[in-house]
């Protein structure tokens, strides 16, 4: 009995351990799933790395075979099947819905009441930043491309139309 | 709605319409093959061909499969 009470005494007694860690004070629910982001990520961004691929294979190996070429090819014939649009859609807006994609996973926007601030925090996880990286920049680049090529391919229409008239007069 | 689960990067067929998907899928490739032969006028423009169209409806099946496939 005394020894009960002496047990509870010194039960009593001890000092409760403070944790070293707090717990989180938000729950942390990204917007879309990192996993499942990735693995659709790698498909949209296929075909710029297919491309990427052929050419790499052409440096490497030096062949003359019509790999690109016949690449193109068949990218020029579907663009001709349906408008147009298809090279845009495979390598400018598929890339960035990859992108953009793997940065809403990857992201958590909180908003804090009491101190009336927007918490922002990046998960840092390699092959959705990975993903995030080359559908932007073969975005970047492609759109890049295109602007440069459209400009120049009106200051030409340009300089012709005044080769015109000064011929004419 | 499971139609699929996710192994990697690929999706797998979990239920029937995900079977019919991917067998609907795995015929298209077929004809794109021996489309791509007919036209083609050697074995490499066969393959790139082929390969493109592969991709292609690879792309749009994963499509479908994220959007018919559970929560991780």
């Amino acid at each position: 009995m005394e020894n009960h009470e002496e047990f509870e005494k010194r039960m009593q007694g001890l000092k409760k351990p403070t944790p070293a860690t707090q717990h989180q004070a938000y729950l942390k629910v990204p917007i879309l799933n990192t996993r499942k982001s990735a693995a659709i990520g790698w498909w949209l961004v296929l075909f710029p790395l297919l491309l990427l691929a052929f050419l790499g294979m052409k440096e490497i190996f030096k062949s003359d075979n019509h790999v690109v070429d016949t690449f193109f090819d068949t990218l020029t014939v579907f663009d001709r099947a349906h408008g147009g649009w298809f090279s845009p859609l495979l390598f400018f807006l598929f890339p960035l819905i990859a992108a953009g994609m793997n940065l809403l996973s990857l992201l958590n926007i909180i908003y804090d009441r009491n101190t009336n601030e927007l918490i922002v925090t990046i998960k840092l996880r390699f092959w959705n930043l990975f993903l995030i990286g080359i559908g932007t920049s073969v975005a970047l680049i492609i759109g890049f491309y295109a602007v440069t090529e459209n400009m120049i391919e009106k200051s030409m229409q340009d300089m012709e139309r005044l080769r015109h008239i000064e011929h004419l007069k | 709605m499971k139609w699929f689960e996710r192994k990697t990067i690929f999706f797998k067929p979990y239920s029937l319409a995900g079977w019919g998907l991917f067998m609907l899928t795995l015929g298209y490739c077929t004809y794109a093959f021996i489309e791509a032969k007919e036209h083609a006028n050697s074995l490499s423009d066969v393959l790139i061909q082929w390969v493109f169209r592969v991709a292609l409806v690879g792309v749009m099946y994963s499509v479908i499969a994220y959007f018919t496939s559970p929560e991780e």
